[in-house]
């Protein structure tokens, strides 16, 4: 379980077709798991690597997902993963990979959660479902354990909404994106989450986001930007349950589900205090907050959130919850690994699923770009001056060494002409209008992500890798300086 | 397998595929049935093939291999129900003799299928020719009456050993059968479950064939077998017999009386079956009652209880059936002789040597790939241990007979499948062995229990009622790190048993559960239809806030009906009425036409992928030709609406500068994401077109 590092099949995807016939060659080693254990793998990093699991008998499931039987799963280099079983089941694995079976696995209290969140959701009729944080130092399982709640929902026909507030790595999307996606249809076992929409038949329920981008590598690092964004999340997801007014139903089947909420490490040992955390509490009003592998940060929690007599009707339960033995500590290098995976596969695709995304040459003038500019200095701290806020309330604290190098007027956004410090960015293009205020840009969603593959200084002519074909939409397009560019992504 | 190399690779393939067959599963047993159809030029061989393997693999893997030849010779026919039907009656017959009784009913109701037409089909004759069939029907009639008069024969023994009360006739028993030690009680009852039908493992049974829906189920059809008077007994019926006949002497005595007689009875099986641990513990467990009687003052009502149990157990007691079997028997069908039962009776469990005897032994091949069933999830019978086996202490006998109730929640599961974790709520509340006896209990009945000897647990009878299951877990943190509650993890799993083999999805074994899952198959079926189309995609941009907001899942499996509503509603709620704009329009490509252009502009359509269909998108079917709907809608659009017919006359306005709608590859979003035109077209595409 818990391992926070998703799966990340296809890392070597261009290279290694599926149709690899190496992996077949060996005979497969049976793992006869016993109930309650769970089976855990890390594929190295080789170029080829590839793991193939096989459930032949009994039951299992992949944080939450059930697999199938004998149907063949793959996972790719650097994935790694954790197969649970509740009532003991024999797989076929084939392929190289770190593995073994732990017996002690916080599951069961996981599934008690689950149980507990089914509870609230059965009591609360027409009412919002239970509205879940997770928070926790890094890798301490907390996607795990919003992909287990989100399994288990889907498994008993809920429609959980899952936010994603953790820029580190992307759902649906590619890091530095912040979404909220309705989960009507099974997760991808292989791929941790499933695809956004595609021009072309999917094997799973297609999922939806909604995707606003950060850009930036800690919800701490930008407050100012990442609280706005926390702010229209939440009222995108309020709206879908509520209805927009004017006579719109809202989604009552989506609302009794509720939603979870996925966080960053750093926002739980966060220079700017709990602030984030307050502040997404009360956007989303949410009732559960569940902290993982952290015990300061319960006490903080309970201490904060303590129901007071005066606001008794819905209060924050703040709940512990033990972290997986399986949880590994992911390095920097796995992490940019993991997000060139990412974003590979939001052009190209993954496992079955090839994409063909398309080049373009475009003039400069044709982009209206706009940068953020915390990106600008390479530590990834706030450059914001306090000073030149519009926002009167000035709730974070800035940390200390901001206050020598900030600029005097800061703006949410700067616009920028395309420039080769642009090679290999990933940009955001946006639903908002070139001539609307900043704020509306950086409030806008985002339509979709370009690649500069190339900067021709001389023609001013930029070549940009786009995921559909036809021009880029003439619309802001916003660039976060995170995730870092990718050097390899167009041959 | 004279033929040429290909028949015997062929062969060789279909082989290695049936030695993967080791359950009732639909889709093996299709994809073994398409090797076949494909391959009927090496119809001899595979023939072959498949006569050895259900001769040659162990019992409870003959049913699902007969399965295949059942589903080859409907599905495929000509030539093999030639080449198969030469040999069919040893091969019937050989398999027949080694079954159980579960699996034979199953293989009756094959036979009955084979008299009969393929269903639905043109074809007026049998499935097998009438004198192949006929054959196969005269023997086992002659086998029914040859058990038939033994069982009587044994009844008539028992009378004079135990009791002059209502014995009953005995099951034959099969030292191979996979029937659980513990189910003396559920032995005689009638089978709650057909035997081999597990949706969870998608089962193919003859019945269950789409094309056989209209024909009764094998167990609706066979008659019962044992074929005497009353196979199916209720525990009831003996309950009430039992008190009625304590005559003069005191409970207590004729109780005592009563075990002695049954531990006679088990000791004297004992000896005929030494590896058979299900006696075995029948015995020991006799005995320690009889120590406890002996020795201990039992209130009234628990006496009533054993005297209960007690009752029961005396006919399952009997010497094995099969002792002595007669020549007929061995005549007809060729068995191996039965062991020759030594009726000395043997003081005391003491270890007694395995006697010489050729022990009924099913012909298995050797060894071909072991499939033991796992420890850990426990077995429906423990492998039998060679040799005699070793004198277990109560202690042992526990945790084997806990490992056997966990395996047994259902009567008698006739086949190898997993553990049915999925259909029963009592297979995971058991409490592991430590905590066997049940707070309150007496530890002589949680014993009993243990060993086998009273029904698994007192639990309540297997509810289908799911949403009765209690969820007591509340949202703290102490509620949450309570251990784990088995009986609500089966609401993820048991409360739906019916999975999708592709995705592994559940689904509720009712009726709206099988048509969702219906409904779930064809999705899946027209996805990789239109997978195998193989095009080039391409990520879709992202919707924008106000379509995610009136955007609804879709659940590829829920009613068609609610599909669309739910976007009716979301759309004409806003009060904009859905007006289709040419751009929007589509035709279904047509498959006559590679790639057309249209007739207008001269230039292609773009296809993409619509409403789980291929289409021309801004496009339009005027009289059989196909316009750019935008095209159309300019050429037309100075004589109103009415020209429905052809295009008009005038020139397009700008045949250049005209930008099709496809160009924008934004506008076709809106159709991947059903979402109603108007409120798409309102917000996206507007704010698309201000600089364009």
């Amino acid at each position: 379980m818990s391992l926070p590092g998703l799966t990340l099949p296809g890392l070597t995807l261009t290279s290694t077709p599926l149709s690899d016939p190496t992996p077949t060659a060996t005979p497969p080693r049976i793992h006869d798991l016993k109930e309650g254990t769970e089976y855990r793998f890390e594929v190295p990093f080789t170029p080829r690597a590839q793991l193939r699991l096989k459930l032949t008998a009994g039951t299992a499931e992949l944080f939450g997902t059930e697999l199938a039987l004998k149907q063949t799963y793959s996972f790719g280099a650097g994935a790694k993963g954790a197969v649970y079983t509740w009532h003991g089941g024999r797989l076929e694995v084939q392929g190289e990979a770190d593995e073994y079976v732990a017996e002690e696995t916080p599951m069961s209290v996981y599934a008690n959660v689950h149980f507990a969140l089914e509870g609230m959701r059965g009591k609360s009729g027409g009412d919002t479902g239970p509205r879940v944080l997770v928070i926790g130092p890094h890798d301490s399982g907390k996607s795990s354990v919003v992909r287990i709640l989100t399994a288990y929902a889907v498994k008993a026909g809920r429609l959980p909404v899952v936010v994603n507030l953790d820029p580190r790595q992307g759902v649906l999307s590619v890091p530095g994106s912040l979404t909220a996606t309705g989960f009507g249809g099974l997760l991808d076992v292989e791929e941790g989450w499933g695809c956004s929409p595609i021009s072309g038949p999917l094997g799973l329920p297609v999922k939806m986001p909604l995707v606003y981008h950060y850009g930036q590598a800690s919800s701490e690092d930008n407050p100012k930007y990442f609280k706005p964004l926390v702010s229209r999340l939440a009222l995108a997801v309020t709206s879908r349950w509520e209805g927009e007014g004017g006579g719109m139903v809202g989604d009552a089947e989506a609302k009794s589900s509720g939603c979870v909420i996925d966080t960053d490490g750093g926002m739980s040992t966060g220079k700017g205090g709990y602030e984030n955390i307050a502040h997404i509490v009360s956007e989303f009003s949410v009732n559960v907050l569940l902290v993982l592998g952290s015990e300061r940060l319960y006490s903080d929690m309970t201490r904060r959130f303590s129901p007071t007599p005066s606001d008794s009707t819905d209060p924050v339960h703040v709940i512990k919850l033990p972290k997986s033995g399986g949880c590994v500590q992911r390095d920097e290098t796995y992490m940019k690994t993991l997000r060139h995976h990412q974003i590979r596969a939001y052009f190209f695709g993954h496992g079955n699923t090839t994409l063909s995304p398309y080049t373009q040459m475009v003039d400069f003038a044709s982009l209206s770009i706009f940068r953020i500019p915390a990106s600008t200095s390479t530590t990834t701290s706030s450059s914001y001056d306090p000073g030149a806020d519009d926002d009167s309330d000035d709730i974070y604290a800035l940390p200390p060494s901001l206050s020598k190098n900030t600029k005097p007027r800061s703006r949410i956004l700067e616009p920028v002409e395309v420039g080769l410090g642009m090679q290999n960015a990933i940009l955001a293009v946006t639903t908002a209008d070139p001539g609307e205020s900043h704020e509306a840009i950086r409030d806008a969603s985002v339509l979709g992500y370009v690649y500069v593959a190339d900067v021709d200084e001389s023609k001013k002519k930029v070549k940009l890798l786009t995921p559909e074909t036809g021009r880029v939409p003439a619309r802001a397009i916003v660039w976060g300086g995170w995730p870092e560019g990718v050097g390899d992504l167009v041959g | 397998m004279s033929s040429a190399l290909p028949s015997a690779e062929v062969a060789a393939d279909f082989k290695d595929a049936l030695g993967d067959l080791r359950m009732n599963s639909r889709p093996e047993i299709s994809t073994l049935t398409i090797i076949a159809k494909e391959n009927t030029e090496h119809a001899q061989a595979i023939s072959r093939e498949l006569e050895n393997h259900i001769r040659t693999t162990r019992p409870d893997f003959k049913l699902p291999a007969l399965y295949v030849l059942d589903s080859i010779v409907k599905n495929v026919g000509s030539p093999y129900t030639v080449y198969l039907g030469r040999n069919l009656f040893k091969t019937f017959m050989d398999a027949y003799s080694l079954m159980d009784s579960q699996n034979r009913k199953a293989m009756e109701g094959l036979l009955k299928t084979w008299k009969q037409p393929v269903p639905e089909s043109l074809d007026t004759r049998p499935v097998f020719p009438a004198d192949v069939t006929k054959e196969i029907e005269t023997a086992l009639i002659r086998f029914r009456t040859a058990v038939f008069q033994n069982q009587q024969q044994q009844a008539r023994t028992q009378r004079q050993l135990v009791n002059p009360t209502l014995p009953r006739p005995p099951a034959a028993q099969w030292r191979d059968t996979p029937t659980p030690p513990n189910s003396n009680v559920v032995r005689y009852a009638p089978p709650a479950t057909p035997p081999v039908v597990n949706p969870q493992f998608g089962a193919y049974n003859a019945s269950s064939d789409p094309r056989l829906r209209h024909q009764p189920t094998p167990q609706q059809v066979v008659t019962q077998y044992p074929s005497n008077g009353t196979p199916v007994q209720t525990q009831n019926q003996h309950i009430h017999g039992y008190p009625s006949n304590s005559g003069s002497l005191s409970e207590l005595d004729k109780l005592n009386d009563d075990i002695e007689k049954l531990i006679a009875a088990a000791k004297a099986e004992w000896v005929t079956r030494l590896h058979d641990q299900d006696v075995q513990k029948r015995l020991k467990a006799l005995l320690d009652l009889q120590t406890i009687l002996k020795t201990q003052q039992l209130p009234p009502e628990q006496l009533k209880l054993v005297q209960l149990q007690v009752a029961q157990l005396r006919p399952p007691a009997n010497p094995t059936p099969l002792a002595s079997s007669t020549p007929v028997q061995n005549n007809v069908f060729g068995l191996p002789p039965k062991p020759p039962t030594p009726q000395t009776f043997q003081p005391a469990p003491v270890p007694v040597p395995t006697p010489p005897v050729q022990r009924y032994q099913s012909p298995q091949p050797p060894v071909t790939t072991p499939q033991l069933p796992f420890p850990f999830l426990s077995t429906p019978h423990p492998p039998p241990a060679p040799g005699p086996p070793p004198l277990l202490n109560l202690a042992q006998i526990l945790s084997l007979a806990h490992a056997n109730q966990q395996a047994t929640p259902v009567p008698i599961p006739s086949l190898p499948v997993w553990p049915p974790l999925v259909t029963n709520t009592q297979v995971t509340p058991i409490p592991p062995p430590s905590v066997t006896p049940i707070v309150g209990e007496n530890p002589l009945l949680a014993q009993l229990r243990a060993a086998g000897l009273l029904p698994a647990t007192p639990t309540p009878p297997p509810t289908n009622n799911w949403s009765k299951v209690e969820n007591d877990v509340e949202m703290t943190t102490a509620s949450i790190t309570k251990t784990n509650r088995p009986h609500l993890i089966n609401l993820l799993y048991g409360a739906r048993p019916n999975q999708c083999s592709t995705c592994g999805r559940r689904f509720p074994n009712t009726p709206e559960g099988r048509e969702m899952k219906t409904r779930h198959m064809d999705w899946h079926f027209n996805v990789n239809n239109a997978k195998a189309e193989n095009r080039a995609v391409h990520r879709s941009w992202y919707i924008g806030e106000r379509e995610w907001i009136r955007y609804r899942e879709e659940d590829e499996a829920a009613p068609p009906e609610s599909k669309s509503t739910s976007l009716a509603l979301s759309g004409q709620s806003n009060g904009s009425a859905p007006k289709i704009e040419p751009k929007d329009r589509y035709v279904r490509i047509p498959t006559d036409v590679g790639s057309a252009t249209c007739p207008i502009c001269q230039e292609k359509f773009i296809s993409s992928f619509h409403n789980d269909d291929w289409v021309w998108m801004d496009a339009v079917d005027v009289g059989g030709r196909i316009y750019h709907a935008t095209c159309y809608h300019e050429v037309t659009k100075d004589g109103g609406g009415a020209s429905t017919t052809a295009p008009g006359r005038g020139t397009p306005d700008s045949a250049l500068g005209k930008r099709k709608a496809g160009e924008h590859d934004l506008n076709g979003e809106r159709a991947k994401f059903h979402i109603d035109s108007g409120t798409y077209s309102s917000f996206i595409i507007s704010r698309l077109h201000v600089t364009q």
